[in-house]
């Protein structure tokens, strides 16, 4: 969407152009926030960061101009800038610290991935080899990884008993493996 | 190993994800939404305020407070030294009006005119938006109950000839009122169908393009319809007498009341006939087609705002599919309702490719003690046909005549004055 656009449903009304925005951004927004609180926070703070990026960008965008500028921008820097708050926030206050101070638990660095091209090519590998897996495998997986859903959470959305949900985890988690190794990629050794 | 597949599921692009692996379902998203509403509606719900707490203590400084006062004392001598400069001897004092203006120009204790000119506007709008989907959508099917008389102009960008059965862009006046039965419509086409600015205006804002859209102009080649209270008559060439069944159901139902379950199992719903004797613009004044083709599934549209332009509107934007979309050519759509009556004010479709299909607006839109007359015309003017004539005919004429008019003769050189007497 861009800066233009926006214009033009805020001239409708306010909301007509925040729900379009939303509808454009909020998967996108919701994937930051939970990358970034999936260790320290619960689905009602990812829910509430969410909501506090959208409510910025709401007023980031009340004067809005007509340049033909695309908004993502704009979208990727707030709600970075904001989970990161929201993230140092909740981990103060949970006594997780820094990204540094956690162990056991991985939380990527910018020296661990690949920049650019070579990162999306790589990502894109990654997404077609664990959509092949199928459903319901694949949304295990990236519920479970991804968005840190407890299993309970991912039973519950996907209508299973928490025991299959953990059992199909381990079942795709080894598959996966095989076909990382398949692929060449490090991982899956 | 798993941990460090983990990792490399755990650094996957936000962007990939999302478009491939969505997490919120849809009420999740309506939830975070209103969220997001009501902290933007109500700031200090927002997280920055929430975490304001304590005061500051203010220490004053002895200085400054000199310092005021010294500037009080300084700007109190300038003023009195500007009065005695002002009403020494020999100087003219200001005209007596305009000592009273500037008077009354500030007034110690009511607020500025703009102040109160503006402040009722905004509860207005924000009731108007207040009318829930139930509301619109019974009034869009029961227009007739809400006012006796009407007159408007709707500038239409294809409107389908079912004599020809091509569609052009047309200007449609209609005059109607239902206590006498009596109504004018004139249907001509337009001489510049979409002008630049025209095209500029629709693209852009739906709300000023409803209000501000430019007036259409006719070509000159108008076909009435004319109701007398009794028949209606259509000229158009020729002057055929139509029985008007415009009498029928119109009563006042809720959209619950017209729904019903055919043997088949299919969803049908019962329309109220329209008794405004207008026939071009029966659709428009008892929207009921849109209403029930655009509107009856609920959770394909919303409210998305509301505009006075003299009349209180609502703006309501959907989406369809199916073959339903597919036949209209339209995917999406904004709808301009009259608050008051349900009537449709303007209406813009969008193809599957974002491109405006169809667009419909109005003018001078008047009910009641407002609207205009209904123009007289002397149908003495006009010679029928001699039933037996008709009787001849009837049989071939009516298998090609859905509506089953009787066809009657006009007295052709008077016709183009009754014309140019026509509004």
């Amino acid at each position: 969407m861009t800066d233009t656009e926006y214009g033009r449903y805020l001239k409708v009304s306010p909301r007509t152009a925040h729900k379009r925005l939303f509808d454009e951004y909020c998967d996108y927004v919701y994937a930051v926030v939970s990358a970034r609180l999936r260790l320290c926070g619960s689905k009602e703070d990812a829910d509430e960061c969410v909501s506090d990026i959208f409510y910025d960008l709401y007023k980031a965008l009340e004067k809005c101009s007509d340049s033909g500028r695309d908004l993502k921008g704009l979208v990727i820097t707030i709600s970075k800038r904001r989970a990161v708050d929201a993230y140092r926030r909740l981990s103060s206050a949970s006594g997780i610290g820094s990204f540094e101070d956690i162990s056991g638990e991985y939380i990527p660095g910018e020296e661990d991935i690949p920049s650019g091209i070579e990162k999306k090519e790589r990502d894109r590998i990654i997404i077609s080899l664990i959509k092949e897996l199928g459903e319901p495998d694949s949304l295990i997986l990236i519920w479970q990884y991804y968005y840190r859903l407890p299993a309970k959470e991912i039973a519950k959305r996907l209508s299973m008993s928490e025991n299959s949900v953990n059992q199909r985890s381990s079942r795709a988690r080894k598959k996966l493996k095989q076909r990382f190794i398949d692929a060449g990629i490090e991982g899956g050794r | 190993m798993d941990k460090k597949m983990i990792k490399k599921i755990s650094a996957l692009d936000a962007d990939e994800v999302s478009q491939i692996f969505p997490l919120l379902a849809k009420e999740e998203k309506e939830e975070i939404f209103e969220m997001s509403e009501r902290k933007y509606s109500s700031p200090s719900d927002n997280e920055y305020s929430s975490h304001v707490s304590g005061v500051e203590p203010y220490k004053k400084k002895k200085f400054t407070v000199f310092a005021r006062i010294a500037a009080c004392f300084a700007l109190c001598a300038a003023l009195a030294g500007g009065a005695v400069y002002a009403l020494r001897p020999g100087r003219e004092l200001p005209p007596a009006d305009i000592v009273e203006n500037s008077e009354n120009d500030i007034p110690e204790t009511e607020p500025p005119s703009e102040t109160v000119t503006d402040a009722p506007e905004t509860p207005e709008t924000e009731d108007m938006v207040e009318l829930t989907k139930e509301d619109i959508l019974e009034r869009m099917l029961n227009t007739p109950s809400f006012f006796d008389k009407v007159s408007v102009k709707y500038i239409v960008s294809d409107t389908c000839d079912s004599a020809s059965d091509s569609s052009f862009p047309c200007i449609i006046t209609v005059y109607s009122d239902l206590n006498s039965g009596k109504a004018w419509t004139g249907r001509s086409h337009m001489t510049d169908t979409f002008t630049e600015e025209q095209a500029e205006m629709i693209s852009g804002d739906p709300e000023e393009f409803f209000i501000n859209g430019t007036d259409a102009v006719e070509d000159g080649e108008r076909t009435v319809f004319y109701s007398d209270g009794e028949k209606t008559y259509l000229i158009d060439g020729a002057a055929v007498i139509m029985t008007s069944d415009a009498k029928g159901d119109s009563g006042y139902r809720s959209a619950e009341d017209r729904h019903y379950i055919d043997d088949e199992g299919y969803d049908c719903w019962v329309y109220r006939t329209a008794p405004f004797n207008t026939y071009f613009a029966d659709d428009y004044l008892l929207p009921q087609v849109y209403a029930m083709g655009f509107l009856i599934a609920q959770d394909k549209w919303e409210i998305c705002g509301a505009y006075d332009n003299g009349r209180k509107n609502i703006l309501l934007r959907g989406e369809m599919d199916g073959g339903y979309a597919e036949k209209l050519h339209t995917y999406s759509f904004i709808i301009s309702i009259d608050a008051e009556t349900g009537v449709l004010t303007g209406m813009i479709c969008y193809d599957e490719n974002g491109n405006i299909s169809r667009y419909i607006y109005t003018k001078d839109l008047k009910f009641d003690g407002e609207a205009e007359d209904i123009p007289e015309i002397d149908m003495s003017q006009f010679v029928v046909y001699q039933p037996e004539e008709q009787e001849d005919a009837q049989p071939e004429e009516r298998e090609d005549d859905p509506m089953e008019i009787p066809v009657y003769s006009y007295a052709p050189g008077e016709l183009s004055d009754t014309e140019q007497s026509l509004p």
